[in-house]
């Protein structure tokens, strides 16, 4: 009989293809939406996620997410190097700074942007992100040397070929580009430029107490969490886990911005609409087929098999609409991603398998009403004319 | 098994209402009933007289107020609700005046619906399905679906989809209705050549006066009760070896 559903619910193509619609909208919808919440989410610690050689971050006690710091005093970092289990600790700079681009001619006057300016440290570097498009990295040792995101070279330079030594200035101090990287895109759309510790406080025209962070490596075989442990009680610092601390940021925006309110209404909406959708389209299937159905019920048809065929018939109509739905988000990430303010942005198998989930709740709940009328409608029904 | 041999169904002091208090309708008022093995029994009466409700009450669709129903040997009371629907798709066949076909199938899909809710795997259903429709000359029109269907055409894949699965009692209500004159006469003579063939016992309810001729036996009902039966003819009819 299983064959008999089947050929019901496609025999009737355009409620079939509404319903598979129904679905496909809702998944797609729901699966965008969530996956870009993430990908927003996961923005919010990209300055973390790019240092990954760091096992602890430390910093002021006040401090409750990465974008807002309470600078520590240079004597802090002497301290944290002393700490058990610290293999090394180094300063780390974070701030805010105008960027505008000089022309051939040497005159300034070109693009403008306010950029986030990240300063590692002069002799390690450690802290700058690993993935390089073009130039290297190690010629930030050269005076004035700057190293741009790919994202933020497109807004400086709108157009252009990617080129080296092109010369910005930075709060009206010069700056060298020597390489351009693919750092992990940031909450907002900003350049992204990478310089030493020394140059970046040059730039920010930041004096004394200007560190943001310490950046820490633990020594072999010591867990980063008692090691972050450790330094808090040697220290009175704060000190988080890369891990800890980039859940921390996630965590101060979920609570403090309506980015999770908003996202999460336009989820509830997909879900509503799929249920409001592919429920009424499948009680409409329902009701137009429901004389059918009693015959079956007056032919022999049990109740159980009656419902296995719904159930069948729901099974495929989710299945297909959600692996649609699924196609069509996958695409959105495929191709948007390429683009400068979408990267980063993925469909993490995790929504994938939650949204699996929720199409199969919209599923039951679109299902029950239709169900119920096959149950209870009356086969006796078939001899009324 | 208190049913006689020559008894296929047997109806006791059937009484049936719809409604409450100052709504209710009695509907039945004490049907007494036997229809014959092997023979064709027609029920007629005029509208409202409780044809329809008499025929889903022995056919198990609908219970009763009162009275009992035995069914080739079964009462009815006695069955749960499933035992009921196996009871059917074992052994009877309807053809409903609505034909009642299932639109997205073809007419062999629709005739071998009843050998698929016994589990008959779906190729030799099929195939036997395909047999009986030529039989009833509907060779040509096998793989239409019923929208591409005559009334008269799907009448025959109605009769085509109560047969196919050899049951003992068919139930047709109103088989001409839906007909015209012309097309009713053959669909009936069609009916009662397979119904002799086979030997199957048919209970046809109608009102059409045209095909009584067709009928072994006639009940009467007028009002709630059988007000007589007719014999036509006093042998009953032999099955085909």
């Amino acid at each position: 009989m299983n064959s008999v559903a089947l050929k019901m619910l496609l025999g009737d193509r355009v409620k079939f293809l509404g319903l598979v619609f129904g679905v496909a909208f809702a998944a797609l919808l729901i699966t965008q939406q969530a996956s870009v919440f993430i990908g927003l989410m996961t923005r919010t610690g990209s300055t973390i996620v790019d240092a990954a050689e760091a096992d602890l971050w430390v910093m002021d006690p006040s401090v409750e997410y990465l974008d807002t710091v309470f600078a520590l005093r240079e004597t802090d970092l002497l301290r944290v190097r002393g700490v058990r289990g610290v293999a090394w600790a180094v300063p780390f700079f974070r701030a805010n700074a105008p960027v505008r681009t000089v022309g051939e001619s040497g005159s300034p006057g070109g693009e403008l942007q306010g950029a986030i300016v990240v300063g590692v440290d002069d002799s390690s570097l450690a802290g700058l992100p690993e993935d390089v498009a073009l130039g290297s990295l190690a010629d930030l040792r050269f005076p004035d040397a700057v190293a741009v995101d790919r994202a933020g070279y497109l807004l400086l330079w709108p157009g252009e070929e990617l080129r080296l030594g092109r010369v910005l200035e930075i709060n009206d101090r010069r700056a060298v580009l020597v390489a351009i990287t693919d750092a992990a895109a940031p909450f907002t759309t900003n350049p992204l430029v990478h310089t030493r510790y020394s140059n970046a406080l040059r730039f920010t025209n930041n004096g004394r107490n200007a560190l943001s962070y310490v950046l820490v490596g633990a020594e072999p075989g010591v867990a980063a969490e008692q090691l972050a442990l450790r330094v808090h009680k040697t220290t009175g610092l704060q000190a988080r886990t890369q891990n800890q601390f980039h859940w921390q940021t996630v965590r101060y925006y979920l609570a403090n911005t309506g980015i999770p309110v908003n996202f999460g209404t336009v989820v509830v909406l997909g879900i509503v609409v799929g249920i409001a959708v592919v429920g009424l389209l499948f009680n409409t299937f329902v009701l137009e087929h429901i004389q059918q159905f009693a015959a079956l019920k007056a032919i022999g048809v049990g109740n159980l098999r009656l419902v296995g065929m719904v159930l069948l018939q729901s099974l495929i109509v989710g299945a297909v609409g959600y692996a649609f739905g699924l196609l069509l988000a996958s695409l959105f990430f495929e191709l948007g991603g390429k683009s400068v303010p979408l990267r980063g942005f993925r469909l993490p198998w995790q929504v994938a398998a939650a949204v699996a989930g929720l199409t199969a709740m919209i599923m039951v709940a679109s299902t029950a009403l239709g169900l119920r009328r096959v149950l209870f409608v009356d086969p006796a029904t078939v001899f009324r004319g | 098994m208190g049913t006689s041999d020559h008894i296929a169904l047997r109806a006791r002091g059937i009484v049936k209402g719809f409604g409450t208090g100052s709504a209710r309708q009695e509907v039945l008022r004490g049907i007494d009933l036997d229809i014959e093995a092997g023979r064709t029994t027609f029920l007629v009466g005029p509208s409202g007289c409780g044809k329809t409700t008499l025929i889903s009450i022995l056919t198990g669709l609908l219970g009763t107020d009162g009275g009992s129903v035995e069914l080739l040997g079964t009462a009815l009371e006695s069955l749960r609700p499933a035992q009921r629907v196996k009871l059917r798709a074992d052994n009877l066949g309807f053809v409903f005046q609505q034909f009642h076909l299932i639109s997205a199938l073809d007419a062999t899909e629709n005739a071998a619906v009843p050998l698929l809710v016994q589990g008959v795997p779906a190729r030799e259903a099929h195939h036997r399905a395909a047999e009986l429709l030529e039989r009833l000359g509907m060779g040509a029109h096998r793989a239409k679906y019923p929208r591409s269907l005559s009334g008269g055409q799907q009448q025959r894949v109605a009769i085509a989809r109560a047969l196919v699965h050899r049951p003992r009692l068919l139930v047709c209500d109103e088989p001409t209705a839906s007909l015209d004159a012309t097309t009713g006469r053959e669909v009936m003579e069609l009916f009662a050549d397979l119904t002799r063939e086979s030997g199957v016992t048919a209970v046809v309810v109608t009102h059409d006066n045209r095909i009584f001729h067709f009928a072994d036996s006639i009940a009467h009902m007028a009002d709630g009760r059988i007000e007589r039966v007719e014999a036509r003819s006093l042998a009953p009819q032999q099955a085909q070896p």
